[in-house]
């Protein structure tokens, strides 16, 4: 009789395996983010192996690559980079490292403060802060220079900012934020009892952090760091306002002077050769990157129970500490913020003298109505609305693909959301348009304003998916276990027992990434047209026609009004998840 | 037949470097019967619940839930597990804290589609039941160890499975709070009547809450009898090391019967051993338990032990521990050291020489393992 | 192609006043000339401005520096002498290449270019009309102030501004007599390291066709081991304003304008011959989905009230144009014109010249 049972029993299995539609859409999801991610990266290397323009079609060659590497000049920029890269991480590391132990695991006062200023920071446009600090550090003009000339009486300017190092400090000052709220997760997620029995062996606060905290963080920092080395090599802005006028190139001022030449026509070919040593070198970064990920599950201190760490008390120090992040805050945005402000408010960019003082006047910013009509405004809403939650919806699903399932290839998921991060930003935008373009019967976005939004939302992916990973590896898999055996199904699991509990850490990753979508001007220029103009673009514009005043002064307006949308989004998502 | 596993396999990484963590494990639990799967760490017990949950998909073997096939591996059948007629409380509770207890037990009628007012009674109902019925609104973070344990369990039974699953559930808690639910978890059972498969490496928990006790190790399923039988009558050297504490005395089935008993030569001289219904072919090793209560030791009595008796000694006293209720006392024969567990009313020291004596009755022979 | 100013001027009204009978005369005897009918001039406007009023708007690729107010005020301006209401939507182009290549790719493509109408230099405008991308208008048929000065690329690209690359220096920093008197005086050791340098050659080009080309290749490699710091057109600007550098080997006259505007401390270093000129030019490409307000807003750019409104934002006109500031500054200086039909004939020739240019003063 059994046997009939279970003869009748073995046709519900092909029923059992269909039932699952959820899986199916999970499946299909990271399929999908998949496509649009290696689609571009293709179109990039296959350019690569082309001359001429997008669409002019040349037979595959090599000659792009004999020119990238029997150039001797290639080397001496690769050589550049990796110094450039190095720079900008050690600077990252002196800040963020002691500000997160600082912030996360002290009792140091005014936390909410720091922290909105560490976000609010990337509010101000890269390349504005890139003026703020040759105003700064300029041998001729610098005021830092001369006020150090006159205060000791030098012969000649102490600082110089046009050298590698000049570079990789400005860098580093910038990229800092990110870091810190990579290092800060590994802070926050640290078993306390860790901590206290180091005290109770004696230690100080002090030795505890570099005996006990620092080890233990250390694969949260070296992740950062190498995620960091790779977004140094990637970014523009600075080496080009700083380097590139003193003939010092990195990979991406190549990139982009290939692409936006002042002679010539782009040379995308040569441009997707270089694109690919970048690809290698992020490509290797990554692969140290994610030995040490694997690693850092040994390391693993997270316990997942709820407890309330225990803060260290600085007591005599916490002067000092404060002055730490004071110093901090002051290279990163008040001195920055100051110049921008000042540079809105005269006439023309200058030193600030007597004879300047007379010269202020408002006038900058009544005419920002007349440059900036409703339009950019709008767009950028909607993109910093729609681009980070898109990116997300995939970050989470993609993360979930990688840790949680037992997929085969999983981990080259992963890998294909870090892709994004590792290619330049001007390629891709350059390879989307181009698709957008070849294709546009079946996807017509060319020119519009989903394909910068289609291009935010992959490029952060990478962010995305980091974030995610982090928090995910720290939420017990028997959570989500109880929810499938209550009956649940992954989809279900997915939204009502990980996304709440991911809450904050979405939230952050939303945030951040609307932000740096905000910010995000190389592609947003590469794929402009008439209707999709953006702040970010404007500004740049602005100040590439020479009205660095007005650009000046319609960044300051856009610092008060996301500093307000910050603190606005912190206190609704506060509100949101703290209600669950 | 409420749960009925055959041949169940499961290794864990692939080729050379594969692991079995699961091999050949057959068992049957009857209706409403509680089993417990007893063993060290990684010997595989949790790794089998996981299997029958659902949530470890096995490389080989077939698992039944209430007649129903959910695992077949020969036939292809794999039922996922938010489809399988079972509740199951984890090591960790796994209570989400972002939700009420209301809602973590409400979860599972949620996802099973119950109208809005059936879901409140039933809710309601199961945290009477396990005495949460005031705490409704908390948020999970805010209870204590075992108000959380009670939102495990209401939530594993609030959809009235067929099987309850429990995954080592009480050893977050301490000793007394354990020594309660023990009780507490098995009434509740009783009185559901539920088919249980319960995970546990205590002993304790085991042999007092069971049906059925099923010892695990490397793997394999190595006894599985009454927590009578288990402890009394094992079948193999591991599972009388495991449970309890085990004299094992290794010795030549010598064929001889002496008095109605078989008997065996062993370090300790002829030992004779009650072995019902077996013949087992004379000149094997074996391996013999012998329990530490069931060692007579008594002071040493100038007139020598009686000859007629069997199982009877000389032996000195090496060690002796005042536990309480028991004086627990290490006794050298001829060179082999036996635990003996003996009441407090024996006043024995060190040094002590005693008359040693087993009932053969109370030694078994064991399995080759 | 070094002319004086004044004479020239002369000479060129009355040319064009001939050449525009000529004209007017072909088109009436040869009536099959493009339309089946060739209307009259005051027949084909109107029809023009009818076309242009049912496509509403221009997707226009501008220098940046006219910003969207300056774009807003030449349309407001075209609108209100024309009657129209149309739409300008105007996207800076930070880099003409780029801009360029843009629209190649979009017409390769088989698609309608984002553009309507580009803003670009001459030597950028010839990449387009290389390729044929350039859609060939009659303007003087339609335009009687359109001279035949500012036509060029086969009835393509219409000569909007001529700008003039002169050194400039910020006027506080040094002083008159310090200042360089010719090109040659750039790369005298006083300036190491104290100089800024513009990352473009057409100038240079210019200069070649008076130096030749063994000269300025001498030139520009000495002007390299200067040490200089390289920037764009409206960096410089920013530069010499903020005082941290004092002189610039050229500037562009635009920027001049905007700076003086602005009570900058910069002006030329005067003197200095001869002034190259660069042509800056707008053209329709071909398959533009608004062309005849392209066109319309294209010729508007030539009046004078266009002519204004580009002086006024972006500090460009053009010599050709009578009462424009650029006419003004190039009274009595000795130019240096681009020579078009060499460019347009053999635009490969000029290719190669920046690229070795660039490449000695190395900014490739």
């Amino acid at each position: 009789m059994r046997a009939g049972v279970m003869r009748a029993l073995t046709w519900r299995a092909p029923e059992i395996r269909l039932r699952n539609p959820g899986l199916w859409a999970i499946g299909s999801m990271s399929l999908v983010a998949s496509f649009f991610i290696i689609l571009p990266v293709l179109t990039i290397i296959l350019s690569s192996f082309r001359v001429g323009l997008p669409g002019e079609f040349s037979p595959l060659t090599l000659a792009n690559y004999r020119e990238a590497f029997f150039d001797p000049f290639t080397w001496q920029v690769l050589v550049n980079t990796l110094f450039f890269a190095l720079g900008t991480v050690v600077v990252i590391l002196f800040f963020a490292v002691p500000s997160a132990w600082l912030i996360q695991r002290t009792d140091i006062p005014l936390k909410k403060l720091w922290l909105t200023l560490l976000a609010l920071g990337i509010v101000i446009p890269t390349f504005l802060k890139a003026i703020a600090w040759i105003l700064l550090l300029s041998p001729q003009i610098g005021i830092v220079n001369r006020l150090l000339i006159d205060a000791f009486g030098l012969s000649g300017p102490p600082f110089n900012i046009y050298n590698i190092w000049g570079m990789s400090f400005v860098q580093g000052v910038i990229l800092t934020p990110p870091a810190f709220f990579m290092i800060a997760a590994a802070y926050k997620s640290m078993d306390p009892s860790l901590e206290e029995a180091s005290y109770a062996s004696g230690a100080s606060g002090l030795v505890t952090f570099i005996r006990i905290n620092f080890p233990l963080s250390l694969p949260a920092i070296i992740a950062a760091t190498l995620y960091l080395f790779i977004t140094a090599i990637e970014v523009f802005e600075v080496p080009g306002l700083i380097g590139a006028p003193a003939r010092i190139f990195v990979f991406s001022t190549l990139i982009y002077y290939a692409t936006h030449p002042e002679v010539g026509l782009p040379k995308y070919g040569l441009a997707g050769g270089y694109g690919m040593i970048v690809l290698v070198l992020a490509l290797l970064g990554s692969y140290f990157y994610y030995r040490v990920i694997r690693q850092s599950h040994k390391y693993e201190v997270v316990t997942g129970k709820g407890y309330r760490p225990k803060l260290v008390e600085l007591g005599r120090l916490r002067g000092l500490a404060i002055l730490f992040l004071l110093i901090y805050f002051t290279l990163e945005i008040f001195l920055p913020f100051l110049t921008l402000v000042w540079a809105s408010l005269v006439p023309y960019i200058q030193v600030p003298s007597a004879e300047a003082f007379t010269k202020v006047t408002l006038a900058n910013y009544l005419k920002v109505p007349d440059y900036a009509g409703l339009r950019p405004f709008l767009n950028t809403a909607l993109l910093m609305l729609i681009a980070p939650t898109i990116s997300m919806v995939f970050s989470l699903i993609l993360s979930w693909v990688v840790i949680r399932s037992k997929v085969k290839g999983r981990y080259v998921l992963d890998g294909v959301a870090f892709l994004p991060h590792a290619v330049p930003s001007i390629l891709f935008a350059v390879a989307l348009s181009y698709l957008a373009l070849a294709y546009r019967e079946f996807f017509p976005v060319y020119g519009t304003l989903t394909i910068i939004v289609l291009a935010n939302s992959i490029k952060y992916i990478s962010f995305g998916t980091r974030t995610v990973n982090g928090a995910l590896i720290q939420i017990h898999h028997d959570l989500e276990e109880a929810a499938e055996v209550s009956g649940a199904s992954k989809v279900k699991v997915l939204s009502s027992i990980i996304t709440p509990l991911l809450g904050s850490a979405l939230l952050n990753g939303w945030l951040w990434i609307s932000l740096l979508a905000f910010r995000e001007v190389t592609m947003a220029l590469t794929l402009s047209s008439p209707k999709n103009v953006m702040l970010s673009t404007l500004v740049w514009n602005l100040w590439s026609a020479g009205y660095v005043p007005e650009a000046a002064a319609l960044g300051v307006m856009m610092v008060f009004v996301l500093g307000g949308f910050l603190v606005l989004a912190r206190k609704l998502g506060e509100k949101v998840i703290g209600g669950l | 037949m409420s749960v009925e596993i055959r041949n169940l396999t499961k290794v864990f990484g692939v080729g050379e470097k594969g692991v079995f963590a699961v091999r050949g494990v057959s068992l049957t639990v009857e209706k409403g019967a509680f089993l417990t799967l007893l063993g060290p760490s990684g010997c595989g017990k949790t790794t089998t619940l996981r299997c029958l949950a659902g949530l470890e998909r096995p490389d080989e073997g077939e698992i039944i839930l209430s007649g129903q096939v959910v695992v077949s591996t020969s036939r292809g059948i794999y039922m996922p597990v938010n489809q399988r007629p079972i509740g199951m409380v984890f090591q960790s509770y796994a209570i989400w804290p972002h939700m009420t207890v209301f809602r973590n037990v409400a979860y599972p009628l949620q996802s099973m589609g119950i109208a809005k007012g059936e879901i409140r009674r039933r809710v309601e109902h199961c945290l009477e039941l396990v005495g949460l019925g005031r705490l409704e609104q908390r948020l999970a973070p805010n209870l204590s160890g075992g108000e959380q344990q009670r939102v495990a369990l209401a939530r594993a039974l609030v959809m009235e499975p067929e099987v309850l699953l429990l995954d080592e559930p009480l050893s977050n808690l301490d000793a007394k709070l354990r020594e309660g639910m023990r009780v507490e978890i098995r009434r509740l059972q009783r009185q559901l009547g539920i088919t249980t498969v319960y995970v546990t490496h205590d002993q304790v928990e085991a042999l007092s809450m069971s049906d059925m006790v099923g010892v695990m190790h490397n793997g394999r399923l190595v006894e599985l009898d009454t927590p009578r039988g288990v402890y009394e009558r094992p079948r193999t050297r591991f599972g009388a090391e495991f449970i309890g504490t085990a004299n094992l005395v290794r010795g030549r089935r010598s064929g001889l019967s002496e008095g109605g008993w078989k008997a065996a030569e062993t370090e300790l001289g002829t030992l004779c051993y009650a072995s019902p219904g077996c013949s087992e072919p004379a000149g094997e090793e074996v391996d013999f338990l012998i329990r530490p209560e069931d060692i007579c030791v008594s002071p040493h009595s100038a007139a020598g032990p009686e000859s007629n008796m069997p199982n009877r000694w000389r032996g000195e006293v090496t060690q002796a521990i005042f536990l309480g209720p028991d004086l627990d006392c290490e006794v050298s024969v001829s060179g082999v050291r036996l635990r003996a567990r003996l009441t407090r009313s024996h006043e024995l020291k060190a040094g002590d020489q005693v008359d040693v004596c087993i009932d053969p009755q109370n030694i078994k022979p064991l399995m080759r393992y | 192609m070094i002319h004086e100013r004044p004479s020239e001027s002369g000479h060129c009204w009355r040319f064009v006043g001939s050449a525009w009978l000529v004209v007017l005369s072909v088109s009436g005897l040869f009536p099959g000339n493009g339309n089946a009918i060739t209307p009259t001039q005051a027949e084909r406007l109107p029809r023009l401005i009818e076309a242009a009023r049912r496509e509403g708007e221009i997707d226009f690729a501008g220098p940046s520096s006219l910003t969207p107010k300056g774009a807003q005020a030449l349309i407001a301006a075209l609108n209100k002498k024309n009657g129209l209401a149309l739409k300008l939507n105007y996207v800076p182009s930070t880099n003409y290449p780029a801009v360029v290549s843009r629209v190649i790719t979009e017409i390769q493509a088989g698609q309608a270019p984002t553009f309507d109408a580009v803003y670009l230099t001459e030597f950028n405008m010839a990449k387009l009309h290389s390729r044929g991308f350039l859609d060939p208008f009659d303007w003087r048929g339609i335009f009687n102030y359109v001279t035949r000065d500012s036509i060029h690329f086969d009835d393509g690209g219409i000569l909007i501004a001529t700008i003039f690359t002169l050194p400039v220096y910020n006027t506080n920093l040094i002083k008159s007599q310090d200042l360089p008197k010719q090109w040659e005086d750039l790369v005298s050791p006083r300036w190491k390291k104290k100089l800024v340098v513009a990352k473009y050659v057409q100038h240079w080009v210019s200069l070649s066709e008076v130096w030749g080309e063994e000269k300025s290749v001498e030139f520009l490699k000495r002007l390299r081991a200067q040490e200089p710091l390289y920037a764009l057109y409206p960096e410089i600007q920013t530069r010499l304003a903020s005082g941290e550098y004092a002189l610039a080997a050229s500037q562009v006259s635009p920027f001049v304008e905007v700076a003086r505007q602005r009570g900058m401390p910069i002006d030329y270093v005067d003197g200095v011959t001869p002034v190259p000129v660069l042509f800056d030019m707008m053209g329709v490409p071909k398959r533009s989905r608004h062309p005849n307000a392209a066109r319309l807003f294209v010729a508007f750019s030539l009046t004078p009230e266009g002519q204004a409104v580009w002086a006024d934002f972006t500090g460009r006109s053009s010599l050709f144009i009578p009462g424009t500031p650029a006419a003004k500054f190039g009274r009595g200086k000795k130019l240096l014109m681009r020579n078009m039909k060499a460019l347009v004939e053999n635009p490969e020739r000029f290719e190669k010249l920046e690229n070795k240019f660039a490449d000695a003063l190395g900014i490739k």
